[in-house]
């Protein structure tokens, strides 16, 4: 769903018109569901983070301001604020071995839902500002300056954070790149299919 | 393409399932509401238990933490918390009831937000039933106990109307019993929820959407057909639908379908209340049938009058003397205002509008020792019988709230394009005619009647009373007939008063 429908979902939802509520706040239980998975390290906390994320942007509805950010990044910025404070739980428990990704919420294929987390464990290594910074724009595809103002940072501090995870995950990854081109040299033309 | 980037674009295109999104935010609500309840504080007020619970949302029993005093928090659910509309409602409510002040109107303490983004409401925390409550129990109360219940409901609404406030839902479900030490039982109220304030009537969202949600069984014709502007004598039809179910033990209008209900309400005559409860006394007879005529100009000017006029029309040979003499004053001066007449003289009034109702004069007992005491007695005697229920108010019974779902026809029947307005601002409406002091039911000394010597009017009726064997012939006719003052005054008018003589004699 585009930003311009989710917007017009949210004026309906503002006045009065309950069907669009729950459709705006479905659509929006999606976006935060994904990164908060992919931000919080932790699946023991991703469920309580998203209960709260869904709480606050269900009573903030009423006073969200169309025109200064369009729904999904409003409910982006608050779910990074959820899932900094959570953070902050996460470090007094010592919750952080319990990094198990789990991709099973996801309607996806076995093959993609173990890719996911793979990937999710990845992100997990980094530094929680790298990652945010990295899933806000390479994964929902925010500008920096719409990065920027959802982690309350500079933006081209937003680039460069993102610039460095994205170092840094090539770097994890490089490996499977290596391998595929090994086997493009042994064997030329289209691997897959 | 990279390995990472097949990842980000796998990322990208992962959505989380729908049914499990729409499994969250169904839940949402109702999880939302019970993590709100439990032993938290709202406002000044710690929540002790919930006490009732609709589709609006909760009410809580709360104390103030400071004064120690019990209040209903009435809590807003967070969703419809997110519409201003529905807010503006809400909160108009309070507006509406502070705006008041008088002892037969729930009292508002407070309101606002809680801070999860909620309206609400801290009221007088009420203990006793409500009339509906009462009625589906008891079926039908006796005729001392109905008037004083509409005399009550009356002078509410006159302090009400006072404030140009009118409530616009009135039904037995919004009336609330309770135990008062000094009259026996009390008449309060509730839910000024759709109520409006009249100098801000511009037909708005709040009327549209009140005629959605109110039930029909106790709508006027007017409401019923949309119209734009309801004034205070909209109230009084309501009020003459609640008197009529409290004598005849039945509502005025039956139907199979809300549609049915409003139809009847626009355009067919109620039986008289006499034709279900023979022991209902014809004067009171005839001021219901005043009060549910289909035009309002027919209908009593004002609450008090009607108060006033409830009070004369008490059980055979009790007929209290006016405690008040201001809503008299009130009902000369509305009548005159209402048809336009020099003459205020108000049996000639009632005469006139009985006439047009069903070509049958009435007059007006004469003001005599007040039997009241009694039938507070009886009600209170009642009202212990049935136990002290918990004020789980606000919400409308099962059955009406099925009616309220049927009940979309007549509102599209409103005409959309002015329904900008939302939020009514609590504006100070104008001083009333009448002082605010007026309304209250005080239990004083006897008044001076203003202007009008009723007892005279009574006692000299143009034509002497007919036999009293003649009478359910003509009430038949009555039911069907439609206004024709004109052809009315053919036969000689007889008060209840001559009646009730007679039959002593």
């Amino acid at each position: 769903m585009t930003g311009g429908e989710l917007a017009a979902l949210a004026r309906q939802a503002q006045a009065g018109d309950s069907v669009a509520r729950d459709e705006l706040l479905v659509e929006l239980y999606c976006s935060v569901r994904k990164h908060i998975y992919l931000v919080l390290g932790s699946r023991a906390l991703v469920d309580d983070a998203v209960q709260e994320t869904m709480f606050a942007l269900y009573r903030g509805l009423a006073g969200f301001r169309g025109d200064t950010s369009s729904p999904r990044t409003w409910a982006l910025a608050i779910a990074t604020r959820v899932a900094y404070r959570m953070r902050a739980k996460e470090a007094r428990y010592d919750l952080t071995e319990d990094v198990s990704a789990d991709a099973s919420v996801f309607d996806l294929a076995p093959a993609a839902a173990a890719e996911l987390e793979m990937l999710q464990r990845a992100l997990a290594k980094l530094t929680p500002k790298k990652r945010d910074a990295f899933v806000l724009i390479a994964i929902f595809e925010l500008s920096a300056e719409e990065a920027g103002r959802v982690l309350e940072i500079p933006a081209n501090t937003a680039a460069s954070q993102y610039r460095h995870a994205r170092a840094e995950l090539h770097a994890r990854f490089k490996r499977f790149d290596e391998t595929a081109q090994l086997r493009g040299a042994e064997a030329p033309g289209p691997v897959e299919s | 393409m990279t390995k990472l980037d097949s990842l980000i674009v796998q990322a990208r295109n992962a959505r989380v399932a729908r049914v499990v999104a729409e499994r969250h935010v169904r839940d949402l609500e109702r999880t939302m509401t019970e993590r709100s309840t439990s032993g938290e504080t709202m406002g000044s007020y710690q929540i002790v238990r919930k006490i009732g619970e609709g589709g609006m949302g909760v009410v809580h029993l709360g104390m103030h933490s400071i004064l120690g005093r019990p209040a209903a928090i009435k809590v807003l659910r967070p969703g419809l918390s997110l519409s201003r509309d529905i807010l503006g409602r809400f909160f108009n409510e309070a507006r509406a009831a502070a705006a008041i002040r008088h002892p037969g109107i729930v009292d508002i303490y407070d309101f606002g937000f809680l801070p999860d983004g909620s309206g609400y409401i801290a009221m007088e925390f009420l203990e006793g039933e409500t009339l509906g409550s009462r009625l589906r129990r008891m079926r039908r109360l006796p005729v001392g106990a109905s008037i004083e219940i509409g005399r009550q409901i009356a002078a509410a609404l006159h302090a009400a109307h006072g404030k140009d406030i009118t409530h616009r839902d009135l039904k037995p479900d919004n009336v609330f019993l309770v135990q008062d030490p000094e009259i026996g039982e009390r008449v309060k109220l509730l839910d000024f929820g759709i109520a409006k304030l009249a100098a801000n009537d511009t037909g708005g969202a709040q009327t549209r959407t009140g005629m959605v949600m109110g039930t029909p069984m106790y709508m006027s014709p007017e409401q019923c057909r949309g119209a734009r502007t309801l004034d205070c004598r909209s109230d009084l039809y309501s009020l003459g639908c609640i008197l009529y179910e409290l004598l005849a033990g039945r509502p005025v209008f039956h139907g199979d379908s809300a549609n049915d209900i409003v139809a009847h309400h626009m355009y067919f005559q109620p039986e008289p209340v006499r034709s279900h409860e023979p022991s209902v006394p014809e004067s009171l007879d005839q001021l219901i049938q005043l009060l549910l005529s289909k035009d309002p100009a027919m209908r009593p000017a004002t609450a008090g009058e009607v108060a006033t006029l409830l009070e004369r029309c008490g059980t055979a040979g009790a007929i209290a003397p006016p405690t008040n003499g201001e809503p008299f004053a009130g009902m000369v001066l509305g009548a005159t205002r209402s048809r336009e007449r020099q003459d205020s003289h108000v049996s000639t009034t009632l005469t006139e509008a009985a006439g047009a109702v069903g070509g049958r004069t009435a007059g007006l007992p004469a003001p005599r020792r007040s039997r009241r005491s009694l039938w507070f007695a009886g009600s209170a005697a009642l009202a212990a019988a049935a136990g002290i229920a918990i004020a789980a108010h606000w919400y409308p019974d099962p059955q009406a709230r099925d009616l309220a779902g049927g009940a979309r026809v007549p509102a599209t029947t409103v005409s959309p394009g002015s329904e900008t307005s939302v939020y009514t601002p609590a504006i100070q409406p104008p001083p009333p005619a009448v002082p605010p002091d007026a309304a209250l039911p005080s239990t004083g000394e006897p008044p001076t009647p203003p202007r009008v010597d009723v007892p005279a009017a009574a006692a000299s009726p143009p034509a002497p009373p007919p036999p009293a064997a003649t009478k359910p012939k003509k009430a038949t006719t009555r039911a069907g007939s439609a206004p024709a003052p004109a052809s009315a005054p053919a036969p000689p008018p007889a008060t209840t008063d001559q009646l009730i003589l007679e039959k002593r004699k």
